[in-house]
């Protein structure tokens, strides 16, 4: 994307900026010119936003400040660079400038103005409840409703953090919590569940998803909240040899559970098209005394760029008889998408 | 006994431990090594014809011609040796004025090709083939490569940007007249798990619940369950697929051959293998990388385009590839 040529008598034969881009995403970009061309130096200025990652084809340069200036070129006529921006951006796009110059006898024989595109997704709260009500009455509870707005650009990763007054707790993914739960169990008891009429799963399937989850516990890379003693003794146990049979009984027992339960939690992993929530649809329990309760969405995009979280505040008024019992409030969100799309040409499909 | 082919015997000879060409490569830099095997070749003129390097496969090839007249020249220098710490193997020799493959034999001891000058014909000038593994550092500092890490949408289509360039041929030059990096491979990654959830039919979600429902139930050992099997039969009559067939369809629905349909490429790019990625955990297919290729060059030292993905072609495919399983309500 180039915006506004300056002056030019140079020919171009090929020029590129990268049409749009996350923050702190590398964008490249490239300038090539008919070999015929002489040039002394090669001006560079860049956005004091941007930081210069590499250049492409670059022998000696000079810096002082955000200007670089190229002396010399190890094949003459094309070079490029890869620019990122540095920080946080507010504002759902930001436009930075980078000109390009060549100078020949102090002159400007070419000045070329090229436009870095940065996109950024946010999310916002559009209505959320300040306070849920509970009563015994279990068929008639209230829901607890949140409409969120995704807007700008980019794919996001929604993580949901609840307190009840103290800190916020993120929930685990939840079908590897199960899992790990009930091996941790098993191992534990010796436990040995009744066999049943099981729903018929093709055994190399099955041999494969075993050895993965081995492979994985094995490389203790579970997403886990479950007790750390639970875990490290549940970890030394599936590394004794003799222990390889149980696991797989252990395994081939959990695993059509396992892929039922797979399934319908990805379901509830993407709510909407560019949004991921890994722990599935949020949850918050209501315990003893719980008086209010804060729900916070954490975002990151796909370059791993964390904004600002979204909280709301819910006071809980609790109108149960017996307060004790503790009780699953699942969150509905609904969603508003506004989905800015960086412009470019048109839809290439033949 | 059958003669050895040129490639047979070098196929033999590939006997040189990996491990010492990769030494080789991380000590050494590519252009000493070049320097090397031209002073191994230099009482024969040797010039670099073409430098070619093969991103995908890392490996590069080197062409050398060679004037080796008849005469004392071949008697004095009668063996050419190119010991494997060079890096390069020798790939096949071409007598240029015949335009024939020579079939000569090499003899070697496992750490350095050797030929005997006096096997060659009458010719004076030959071309020589060198084929070795460069270093993943090396390649990175000849071309670099970037794409869209998420697509902007027009209309049905997601479309993500693609870049490559040469980024250092100072590594290499004054060797050779052309350079050639073949099969630049640009990565990009389609996120697709997210459009299986919004494709999966009710009937289908359904099933799964009470499924899951009635695996729960049987697990805590509840013995009144004769509701829940029904609920479970009737379900299973409603959507024909079990979860397996379910996986076993999504992956064929990611598999190179099938996702190919839904991508198109703008030159110079062309499309590479296609892999579908799944998390160890999961048994959904994450996302699928698309390999695009491009070739550079000193002509084209830099390639620009765009990925088009077509989204809702896609998603209809997987709709209709699962709705095969949900009967049709009858009327």
């Amino acid at each position: 994307m180039q915006i506004g040529v300056k002056h030019t008598t140079m020919k171009i034969v090929s020029e590129y900026v990268a049409p749009w881009a996350l923050p702190k995403e590398d964008v490249p970009l490239h300038l090539m010119w008919e070999p015929t061309i002489g040039y002394d130096t090669i001006r560079i200025k860049l956005p004091p936003d941007l930081a210069l990652k590499e250049f492409f084809n670059v022998a000696n340069y000079t810096q002082e400040n955000s200007t670089y200036l190229i002396s010399q070129l190890k094949t003459s006529n094309f070079f490029g660079l890869t620019v990122a921006s540095k920080g946080d951006f507010e504002a759902y796009h930001t436009q930075e400038i980078i000109n390009i110059a060549l100078i020949k006898d102090e002159e400007e024989i070419f000045s070329k103005d090229y436009a870095v595109n940065i996109f950024r997704p946010y999310l916002s709260l559009v209505e959320g409840p300040t306070v849920i009500t509970f009563t015994d009455d279990l068929e008639n509870k209230e829901p607890c409703q949140i409409t969120l707005k995704l807007s700008g650009f980019g794919n996001v990763e929604i993580r949901t953090e609840i307190s009840s007054g103290g800190e916020f707790v993120e929930r685990a993914e939840p079908l590897y919590q199960e899992l790990v739960r009930k091996m941790v169990s098993s191992f534990r008891l010796g436990q040995s569940i009744n066999k049943h009429k099981g729903i018929e799963i093709d055994p190399l399937f099955l041999q494969n998803k075993v050895k993965e989850y081995i492979e994985r516990l094995e490389l203790s890379d579970f997403p886990l909240d479950v007790d750390r003693d639970d875990l490290e003794s549940l970890q030394s146990w599936v590394k004794i040899p003799s222990n390889r049979d149980k696991i797989v009984e252990l395994m081939s027992r959990h695993l059509e559970t396992l892929l039922v339960d797979s399934l319908l939690y990805y379901f509830d992993r993407y709510p909407t098209d560019n949004i991921q929530m890994p722990q599935g649809r949020p949850v918050m329990f209501i315990e003893k005394a719980t008086r209010r309760i804060g729900v916070r969405f954490r975002y990151r995009d796909a370059m791993l760029n964390q904004y600002k979280p979204v909280e709301v505040v819910i006071n809980v008024d609790d109108k149960r008889k017996d307060k004790t019992v503790r009780r699953e409030i699942p969150i509905k969100i609904k969603w508003i998408i506004e989905r800015i799309n960086p412009s470019g040409e048109c839809c290439k499909v033949g | 006994m059958k003669e050895l082919t040129l490639q047979e015997s070098v196929v033999k000879l590939v006997r040189i431990p990996r491990d010492a060409i990769s030494t080789a490569q991380s000590t050494v830099s590519l252009v000493e090594q070049v320097s090397k095997v031209l002073e191994i070749f230099r009482p024969y003129t040797p010039e670099v014809r073409r430098f070619t390097v093969d991103y995908l496969t890392r490996t590069s090839e080197i062409k050398y011609l060679l004037n080796i007249p008849s005469g004392v020249k071949r008697i004095t220098h009668r063996k050419i040796e190119l010991p494997a710490t060079t890096g390069f193997r020798i790939d096949e020799v071409l007598d240029l004025d015949t335009t024939d493959l020579l079939k000569i034999n090499y003899d070697s001891n496992g750490e350095k090709w050797v030929f005997n000058a006096d096997d060659f014909p009458n010719s004076n000038r030959f071309m020589v083939t060198t084929k070795g593994i460069i270093s993943l550092d090396f390649l990175n500092r000849l071309v670099a490569v970037n794409c869209a890490t998420n697509p902007t949408r027009r209309e049905e289509c997601d479309c993500y940007w693609i870049h490559s360039a040469i980024k250092d041929v100072s590594i290499l030059e004054k060797i050779w007249e052309e350079l050639d990096v073949e099969r630049v491979n640009v990565d990009v990654r389609i996120a697709v798990e997210r459009f299986f959830s919004s494709a999966i039919p009710e009937p289908v979600k359904e099933r799964l619940k009470i499924q899951s429902e009635l695996l729960d139930a049987i697990r805590r050992g509840e013995r009144n369950i004769e509701g829940l099997k029904l609920k479970y039969r009737h379900s299973a009559i409603k959507a024909k697929i079990s979860p397996t067939d379910l996986v076993d369809l999504l992956m064929s629905l990611v598999s190179g051959e099938f996702f190919s349909n839904f991508i198109s490429l703008d030159k110079p790019f062309v499309l590479g293998s296609i892999e579908p990625h799944r998390e160890l955990t999961s048994f959904i297919p994450e996302r699928v990388k698309v390999n695009v290729l491009s070739d550079l060059n000193f002509q084209l030292p830099a390639a620009k385009g765009e990925l088009t993905f077509k989204r809702k072609d896609f998603t209809d495919a997987v709709t209709t590839g699962i709705k095969t399983f949900v009967p049709k309500r009858k009327k």
